[in-house]
């Protein structure tokens, strides 16, 4: 039996290959892996983790850190917001089998065929508004009747200690699959996220909340910008006419694409 | 160990090669040649498209190529004859004193160059086919306009340097298999034409006298030519030896295989995301490192491995 036995094109890519881009990715695209508020994209030293970059982000003045809205204050209404940041790291996918990594009890253990488990690193921090800081603007709180004329649009971050910021990691776990997405002729290869885990957090309530949130952000916001196109995986085509699609599941192709072997196996065929 | 890997079926490879087929640039579809051979003169205006043809991948690592077939969409024959000039008459008549007080007229023939010219068209009467085993070679390319620039600014320009895919050709075969009997009709109206065009300005019957005074000059010029009874064979002749034309589409397509275009290539490092702009920055590609490029082939498909 050939590796195209049952279809026009095949495509096979080991688990090493994909968290090799997956490092590329980090190091030239930053941005997709760290997060903060203004005090953290002004200054990236004060983050938990160094930021490992390319030399290219920094002279094209990439920016390493991508943006968020501070904090709110619930019942505050004048102009400062709460500073924070999170960054992915070590991310890691290991294919069906899985022998790279052991995955916590609550994924349903052993990994699932045809699934990918994946972890990560993920690290916070929420620093502290400087204490004397915050005793001023208290007394600067107004009475109820002369707060509207307080009120701006204008946010910016309460001042902190930078020598005191409360930086946290937490082991991450997932199990996910591929999937295609897109156009007929135009598909992409995504990684859908099918379960997650936060090792180690109390109450389980507090837990289940994070993950939701981290599962979201990674469905969302990480997981689709990594997503390949079958055309490009298979062929550079831009000088002939024909177009390339996923072969059809069948028989013989039980699952396209499929996870098996430490590797993703893509099969496709020609028009 | 490699951590890519990309095979295509013997099906998918004839896909691969139709397209290059159809698409092959007019610069090696098209070409002029001419040449002379004592008083022989010769030129021939080409342009060709490729039919047909079919590849079989072999267990000895090579492509087989099979009858793909060369048409013709022009292919002029232009003729020429310089026929020796000569002259009668001129002599004296009258001689008084020694010297020629009446002379005949002197009346000169054959005094251009070419004295006879003929086009023979061609086109869409004969057709070609070439055969051939081929071989695929993998080369890194260096691209010397990436000088000083690094990685991201080579692939902004389109200077990036490249894995590329060649086809080697171990032999090529390209052999006339038909010319038509219309070719042959044409040949032989080529006296009739050499007399038209010589003394077309004469009254028939004189045209008639002058074939039989000229009939030698006729003989010659079938000699010249070395016109056979067999007018297809020598048309194949014609265009085989005389012109060279066979080598010369052979080794058109075997440079524009081995050497100018590559049936596929992969910059590297490769781009895995593309450049974007968020809140008005543009963020740069990101590139991926190819190595260890390879191909093999055996008699089911074509292999290609590679490490990111």
């Amino acid at each position: 039996m050939t590796l195209t036995s049952f279809s026009d094109l095949y495509a096979r890519v080991h688990e090493d290959g994909i968290n090799n881009l997956i490092s590329q990715v980090r190091r030239q695209r930053p941005s997709l892996f760290n997060y903060g508020t203004s005090a953290f994209t002004a200054n990236t030293k004060l983050l938990c983790e160094p930021i490992v970059v390319h030399p290219e982000v920094v002279n094209q003045g990439n920016p390493l850190v991508s943006k968020l809205d501070y904090l709110p204050i619930p019942g505050y209404e004048g102009p400062y917001g709460v500073e924070f940041f999170f960054q992915l790291t070590n991310l890691e996918l290991d294919f069906h089998p899985g022998n790279k990594f052991n995955l916590p009890a609550e994924l349903n253990l052993p990994l699932a065929g045809q699934r990918v488990a994946l972890t990560a690193k993920l690290c916070a921090g929420i620093p502290c508004p400087d204490p004397r800081i915050l005793e001023r603007l208290t007394l600067e709180i107004l009475p109820e009747r002369e707060r509207k004329k307080q009120e701006t649009n204008e946010k910016q971050g309460i001042p902190f200690d930078y020598e005191n910021i409360n930086c946290f990691c937490l082991e991450i776990f997932g199990t996910a699959n591929f999937r295609y997405v897109g156009n007929q002729g135009d598909e992409y290869l995504d990684l859908f996220l099918v379960g997650l885990e936060v090792v180690d957090i109390q109450p389980a309530g507090l837990e289940n909340s994070l993950e939701c949130y981290v599962s979201t952000a990674l469905k969302l916001g990480i997981l689709p910008k990594l997503r390949m196109a079958i055309k490009d995986l298979v062929l550079d085509n831009e000088d002939y006419y024909f177009s390339i699609s996923p072969s059809p599941i069948s028989a013989n192709i039980p699952f396209n694409p499929s996870i098996r072997t430490d590797a993703v196996h893509v099969f496709g065929q020609i028009s | 160990m490699a951590n890519l890997t990309v095979a295509a079926s013997e099906a998918a490879v004839n896909k691969l090669f139709k397209s290059v087929r159809d698409n092959l640039p007019l610069e090696y579809r098209e070409f002029s040649k001419s040449g002379s051979w004592g008083p022989f003169q010769a030129g021939i205006d080409v342009l060709y498209h490729l039919e047909g043809g079919n590849i079989d991948l072999q267990s000895d690592g090579t492509v087989k190529l099979s009858e793909l077939d060369v048409k013709w969409d022009t292919l002029r024959l232009n003729l020429g004859l310089d026929i020796p000039e000569f002259c009668i008459g001129g002599k004296c008549i009258i001689k008084v004193s020694g010297k020629c007080i009446l002379r005949l007229p002197r009346i000169c023939f054959f005094g251009a160059s070419p004295d006879v010219s003929i086009p023979i068209n061609l086109s869409g009467l004969i057709t070609a086919e070439i055969s051939g085993a081929l071989r695929i070679i993998p080369k890194y390319f260096l691209n010397p306009e990436k000088g000083p620039l690094s990685d991201h600014q080579a692939h902004d320009q389109d200077k990036a340097n490249q894995w590329q895919i060649f086809l080697k050709p171990d032999w090529l075969d390209l052999d006339i298999i038909d010319v038509a009997d219309t070719v042959g009709d044409l040949v032989e109206n080529i006296f009739d034409a050499i007399i038209d065009s010589l003394f077309g300005w004469a009254p028939v019957w004189a045209q008639d006298i002058i074939r039989t005074v000229f009939s030698w000059l006729v003989d010659g010029i079938r000699a010249i030519l070395d016109i056979g009874d067999d007018i297809q064979e020598w048309i194949s002749n014609l265009l085989g030896v005389s012109f060279d034309i066979l080598d010369f589409i052979a080794q058109l397509i075997a440079d524009y295989m081995a050497k100018k275009k590559p049936i596929f290539h992969l910059e590297d490092p490769y781009p895995i995301l593309a450049s974007d702009t968020v809140d008005g920055i543009t963020r740069i590609p990101v590139l991926a490192p190819v190595a260890n490029l390879g191909v093999t082939v055996n008699d089911k498909e074509m292999i290609l491995e590679a490490t990111f």
